[in-house]
């Protein structure tokens, strides 16, 4: 505990609270792990999870995440439940089956998969002119600039929190506000998420508990300002920082495309995934623990780092801002083509993973031919004749993606209006969102499909 | 130009043409005959894209023009009789069957084709629409085949099926069947079902059948059809 002289006048009862606790250390090791998309550059902590204890790790810091200020973030309200750890040889069989690398790096223990079928790589390729399938590299250029870094799953046992892992594979949520792609929902159960997270988390290094004892939170916020972590990092629910990157604005279509911007995670969501020692290492020398890391090895002296830590793990979140869920919008007066559709929706989000395999070197993406986990659904999004042609069923019957569902919404429309469920937290368990791992689509857009559908499908 | 400047620019011109020369392989490459380069030229293949437009041609209705456009970008397509595993080849039969069912099978197709492809089409014997269409259904029968559950085949399929005597009943199955499931893909199909219908009496079929081509023809031109 902290005495009474090591409290900060300018800090809230909440904060000062906060800091003169220690950090328990009953947070589960740092077992952990993640996977798909986002994870990457910055570990982060945990220690808000007391009394877990995680089976790929034990648990050692003792950090610094009270009650308080849990109950200032959504997501931090009750304690999360003990994950029981999962079986390691079955999770490295569904990274595969999942196909974690077509996106993520870092998985040296798994076989790659063709580049052919790697999101990024293609995307990279685009960009260095080495794609010749087409010959339009300059306009593909414009489109993928932005959709060529993904975090690497190396090391994750090293940085992540074991249940943490588990808890995003089943409700991923956007971790990098700067890039644009966010981990997919896959069809996974929570066991499978268990052995996912087993697997990944695998190997992870004990460190010393850790206190955070005599850190001082106002002190690690000017520390944050002055060595600059703001030009990469955003930090939601505090006071913004200086030099914080504008998150991307898709409907303006003007993306991030430095990759130290894009895969910094926002620090708001640290003191979820990481605990204090792993934080405190990971401030002291990230390539240590990950080697390859763009988060740059900044000098500070221990106590400088722990107030840091101490500032990211228990500064006073506002709660992250609610997405609300929009209406469905109503059909416009105006005529609305095909064309105008694929331009502003299909051609732009849907084809990325509803390919025509022709024109994508065999693979014809995970919404078609199958992927991340998913059975081919032969649904292609790339012109008027195949969006009419529907997608198979588990029992390979063919389905109009017009049907209707229970409450009247095309399928294809009520799709798009579950990504925004899920954004908001509330995924519809009767139909995935779309697009997978991306932004939801802007209500004006999906207006224009709603309003194509209502005038007949014009060619 | 210094003078001293000047005489070291025609040294340089001299032994650059010298150096020409001696590279030359034998006589005819100084006079008119091809060297072969050194190395492979790796040309970019044209068709796809080719067909591509074909394709964009025959959704605009232009028959004639798709066609034209397939025996330009691939003369020697005549060859195949439909049993290839070129997917560009492949695409572009299809183009030519779903052209020529969609017109009928006669007409200015044969025409523009050139006497090749007129002989494919038999077109010059007696009987001239049997023939072709028989021909085009084939084609996309292969196709059907090879894409079991592909709709956009399966409704060119009927389509084409419906249009000829021999397998109207069968292409009328094969239309009713993906109607009922929404999954007809063009409004070409959908006036080919509205006819067959009318053909069996069935007024309302007829025109709802008819209603779904207008609301999905970019042209009305598309959906007439003959006062029933």
């Amino acid at each position: 505990m902290l005495s009474r002289d090591d409290t900060h006048p300018g800090l809230t009862e909440v904060e000062q609270a906060r800091t003169s606790a220690h950090v328990s250390s009953d947070l589960h090791g740092l077992g952990v792990v993640v996977v798909l998309f986002l994870l990457a550059l910055f570990g982060v902590a945990c220690g808000s999870e007391g009394g877990e204890s995680t089976p790929a790790r034990k648990h050692t810091g003792s950090a610094s995440a009270p009650a308080e200020q849990s109950a200032a973030s959504p997501q931090q309200e009750a304690p999360p439940p003990v994950e029981p750890s999962g079986d390691a040889a079955r999770g490295k069989e569904l990274v595969t089956e999942m196909q974690c690398q077509r996106c993520h790096g870092g998985l040296d223990e798994v076989e790659p998969i063709a580049s052919t079928s790697h999101c990024f790589q293609c995307h990279q390729d685009v960009m260095d002119g080495k794609y010749r399938h087409k010959p339009d590299n300059a306009r593909w250029q414009q489109n993928v600039k932005h959709l060529t870094a993904v975090p690497s799953l190396a090391a994750i046992g090293e940085r992540y929190d074991y249940g943490w892992v588990v808890r995003y594979l089943l409700d991923p949520h956007d971790l990098r506000p700067n890039l644009v792609p966010t981990m997919p929902r896959l069809p996974l159960d929570r066991q499978q998420a268990r052995d996912i997270a087993t697997f990944l988390t695998e190997g992870g290094r004990e460190r010393e508990d850790t206190s955070l004892q005599g850190a001082d939170l106002a002190r690690g916020r000017k520390l944050i300002e002055q060595k600059g972590c703001g030009s990469c990092h955003m930090f939601g629910g505090v006071p913004a920082l200086p030099d914080a990157p504008k998150a991307h604005a898709p409907d303006e279509r003007r993306y991030e495309t430095r990759p130290a911007v894009q895969l910094a995670p926002d620090l708001r969501w640290t003191r979820e995934r990481v605990d204090a020692a792993t934080l405190m290492a990971w401030l002291h020398d990230p390539a240590a623990i990950k080697p390859g890391t763009l988060m740059p090895q900044t000098p500070m002296t221990a106590q400088e780092r722990r107030d840091i830590a101490a500032y990211i793990l228990g500064a006073e979140l506002e709660p992250a801002p609610a997405h609300a869920i929009p209406e469905l919008p109503k059909p416009l007066d105006r005529p609305v083509r095909f064309a105008e559709v694929a331009e502003k929706l299909f051609d732009v989000t849907c084809r990325h993973c509803h390919q025509d395999p022709n024109d994508a070197m065999g693979d014809g993406g995970p919404g078609n031919t199958g992927g991340f986990g998913f059975p081919p659904r032969g649904l292609q999004l790339t012109s008027y004749e195949r969006v009419l042609a529907g997608y198979k069923d588990d029992d390979g019957e063919r389905h109009s993606v017009f049907t209707k569902m229970a409450d009247g919404t095309p399928r294809l429309v009520a799709a798009l209006m579950a990504r925004h469920a899920e954004e908001a937290g509330a995924p519809n368990p009767e139909i995935r969102g779309m697009p997978l791992g991306l932004p939801p689509v802007a209500v004006d857009d999906i207006q224009l499909l709603v309003s194509w559908i209502a005038q007949g499908r014009p060619r | 130009m210094s003078q001293h400047t000047a005489k070291r620019h025609l040294i340089a011109a001299l032994a650059m043409t010298a150096a020409v020369g001696a590279y030359a392989p034998d006589a005819s490459a100084c006079g008119g005959g091809w060297i072969e380069p050194a190395f492979e030229i790796d040309e970019p293949d044209y068709r796809p894209q080719g067909i591509t437009i074909a394709e964009a041609q025959l959704k605009k209705g232009d028959y004639d023009g798709a066609a034209a456009t397939v025996l330009r970008v691939i003369p020697h397509i005549q060859n195949y009789d439909g049993a290839t595993n070129s997917d560009v080849i492949n695409r572009a039969m299809r183009v030519l069957a779903v052209a020529t069912a969609r017109n009928d099978g006669e007409h200015d197709i044969a025409r523009q084709l050139g006497r090749d492809m007129r002989l494919m089409l038999e077109v010059d014997r007696d009987d001239k629409v049997t023939v072709p269409m028989n021909w085009a259904v084939s084609v996309l029968e292969s196709a059907a085949d090879k894409s079991e559950d592909d709709v956009v085949i399966q409704s060119e399929l009927g389509e084409a099926m419906a249009k000829s005597e021999a397998h109207k009943a069968e292409g009328r199955a094969l239309l009713e069947k993906l109607a009922e499931k929404d999954l007809l893909t063009s409004p070409e199909a959908y006036r080919v079902l509205a006819k067959l219908r009318s053909e069996s009496g069935n007024a309302d079929g007829r025109t709802a059948a008819l209603e779904r081509c207008k609301a999905m023809a970019k042209d009305a031109v598309v959906c007439q059809m003959p006062a029933s």
